[in-house]
């Protein structure tokens, strides 16, 4: 039976071996272009307009911005769990060189939950409440796995221990509803990361559980990544989080990537307005004096009807004339950080100008 | 008594009863004495985890529930007991969900309109119109926003129509009970500063319920922090902060995560094990003892006291 284990967990050591090797600095994950449309009654809803990443083995990123800005939509895409009427009308999303897009229901299966799984918002919305923890924890490697059911079995207690469920085999018979928020979101990690991943998907994993809950379940995750060295994607709004895990941001405004870079860039060296307006809008618990808060002006964007140029434009305090009517390219502003901006550019050019004389 | 305080509670107590089967009842422990006051014109802030009683204390304060035991002083006077009709107009509160809050069969109009009815405070029809007009343009919406429906408007506009009900009737004191929780990032400040330029121009005093500490210590002048039904720590807003005594109120401040990647590598974090318990059978003693890393023999048996640890820093610990 332990030789037996030790195929499941080839993943693992081969995952492990990337510590030393030079897997480290190789694309696990390269989204092009993708473009996400939902075709409403009402008109086309361009969820996702053109983003395009890159994520190593073993790298944290974390994917910021608020409601309907498409940070879901685009990982569910990765996942091939876009529900109609949403579909992926361009681009390419290739995972260690094979294009996902292109893969058939069968590859997809193999795929799904094996070399990437995705942990949920809600565990309620993930669990089957009709089915005991261990049963659903078995089903994920059977579907993956030729092993029998003792060694399944012993699979799952090992991650429910894992991931820090006190009396593993009570829990195993019992049901989702029997246990609390923070335990179900732990069970579903357990359930994400049982057949070793590469990439884990966290889609706002924290966000509805309290903060001291939250933190118990940020070091755990931060602990598993570093023993497993599986890469992570994670969605949320909170930048405490973001600070917490992740090595490097994502900032995605109205279906567009506004601004990218390594955590530190984008906390102590952000460049796109929007980025600017979240890190002043919130209130910083280390102030000893009262300071009022710098807030967004306006609303979100409709995506029905966005606006021509760039997205951010109307709400931007910086707003010029090319701003609402061409859209801003992206600048590079040192290795791994660009930003979307027209401000950028104006700079640019301001240097090339003095420069030049 | 009525000196400066607007809001007292003594020996304020919620249970709820569920029945357990056939002439079995047992009572879930939601609010256990609780004792503080509220300064006229100051936000008192309430943090803790999700089922500490935080909510249910805001609410049985205007009395939306009965309090089981103890007495809610308004402005010096009892109102335990007596009609709260008049002191509807005085107390009112803001709810988190602002879609659920609203009804989604009244227009914006009628849903301000139905609280200046109720309280007779338009001379006539033109008055009421012109009272609801200037509401919405005072909570930064559009007068013109009278007539459509709850549902047109965005989550933090949602926020405003509840806010601006709020407001109808002119009230001296708000319970806020998590008004920002479910709003974007961008949209929460927005709001938080809308109440604070509301308590600027006329002078309310708050109750500023929330799970998110950062906004509380922003928004509060003192922070109550709450655990499984008591106050076990009670202090101006920046003291708390910088030195709480109580072991929970360390741990849950150690666990905010903090925008700033260079201090959170740094930092060193308590990380409390387990769940808090249910309150329905509450653990005796100190209610933290079974999750306090410096519980000892005492805090299972006695039931800490309230008591002053420093001038206006109030705490329930044996250890303090």
């Amino acid at each position: 039976m332990e030789n037996k284990m030790n195929e499941i967990n080839n993943n693992e050591l081969k995952n492990s071996e990337l510590n030393n090797g030079d897997l480290k600095n190789r694309k696990l994950l390269e989204v092009k272009d993708l473009k996400v449309s939902f075709f409403t009654p009402v008109g086309e809803v361009k969820a996702v307009n053109g983003i395009s990443y890159e994520l190593n083995y073993g790298e944290v990123m974390g994917i910021v911005g608020e409601s309907g800005s498409g940070k879901s939509v685009q990982a569910y895409s990765i996942m091939g769990l876009l529900q109609s009427p949403g579909k992926v009308v361009g681009g390419s999303i290739l995972f260690e060189g094979e294009d996902v897009l292109s893969f058939t229901k069968e590859q997809m299966q193999s795929f799904c939950g094996n070399k990437v799984s995705m942990i949920f918002q809600n565990p309620m919305t993930c669990l089957n409440p009709v089915y005991t923890i261990g049963n659903q924890l078995m089903e994920a490697i059977h579907v993956h796995r030729k092993v029998s059911r003792e060694e399944a079995r012993s699979r799952a207690l090992e991650m429910l221990r894992m991931v820090g469920i006190n009396n593993p085999e009570r829990r195993m018979w019992q049901y989702p509803h029997e246990l609390s928020g923070g335990m179900r979101q732990r069970v579903m990690i357990a359930m994400g990361l049982i057949c070793n991943p590469k990439l884990l998907i966290a889609d706002e994993p924290t966000t509805a559980l309290d903060v001291t809950i939250q933190a118990q379940i940020l070091e755990l995750m931060k602990e598993i990544q570093k023993n497993t060295n599986m890469a992570i994607i994670f969605i949320t709004h909170n930048l405490g989080v973001v600070a917490e895990i992740c090595d490097k941001v994502t900032v995605m405004y109205a279906g567009k990537i506004v601004e990218q870079g390594d955590v530190d860039d984008i906390f102590y060296n952000p460049q796109h307005p929007y980025t600017w307006g979240l890190l002043r809008s919130i209130p910083k618990i280390d102030a000893d004096e009262y300071e009022r808060l710098i807030p967004i002006e306006g609303t979100p964007v409709d995506m029905l009807n966005p606006p021509a140029g760039c997205p951010f434009g109307p709400r931007c305090e910086h707003c010029m004339k090319i701003c609402l009517r061409r859209e801003p390219p992206k600048v590079q502003i040192n290795d791994g950080h660009t930003a979307a901006c027209w401000l950028l550019v104006r700079e640019r050019m301001k240097e090339v100008a003095s420069n030049e004389r | 008594m009525s000196d400066n305080y607007l809001v007292k509670v003594e020996n304020l107590r919620k249970y709820f009863a569920i029945k357990m089967g056939f002439m079995r009842t047992r009572y879930v422990h939601a609010v256990e004495n609780a004792n503080f006051a509220i300064k006229k014109g100051e936000t008192l802030g309430l943090v803790g985890e999700s089922g500490c009683g935080k909510t249910t204390l805001g609410r049985t304060i205007i009395r939306l529930y009965e309090p089981t035991s103890g007495k809610i002083y308004y402005d010096g006077e009892d109102i335990t007991k007596v009609n709260m009709l008049p002191y509807r107009r005085k107390m009112q509160i803001i709810f988190q969900d602002p879609s659920g809050s609203l009804d989604p069969r009244m227009t914006v109009g009628e849903i301000i309109g139905e609280a200046i009815d109720i309280h007779k405070l338009a001379a006539n029809k033109k008055d009421r119109a012109d009272r609801i007009k200037y509401l919405l343009t005072q909570v930064g919406l559009n007068s013109e926003h009278a007539g459509r429906y709850p549902h047109e408007f965005s989550g933090g506009q949602q926020q405003r129509i509840g806010i601006a009900r709020a407001l109808a009737v002119q009230p001296e004191f708000i319970v806020c009970d998590e008004p920002v929780s479910a709003l974007d990032v961008s949209i929460q400040s927005q709001i938080v500063n809308m109440l604070e330029d509301m308590q600027n121009e006329l002078g309310l005093t708050y109750l500023f319920i929330a799970h998110d500490i950062s906004v509380v210590k922003h928004i509060s002048n003192r922070i109550g922090v709450m655990y499984l039904g008591n106050m076990v720590e009670l202090a101006e807003s920046n003291e708390l902060y910088r030195n709480p005594v109580h072991p929970y109120s360390k741990t849950l401040l150690s666990a905010i995560p903090l925008p700033d990647p260079k201090k959170t590598r740094t930092r060193q974090r308590i990380i409390m094990e387990g769940e808090i318990p249910s309150p329905i059978n509450p653990p005796s003693g100190c209610r933290f003892h079974t999750r306090c890393p410096y519980a000892t023999q005492r805090c299972k048996e006695e039931v800490p006291e309230w008591k002053e640890v420093a001038p206006n820093h109030f705490a329930a610990c044996h250890l303090v």
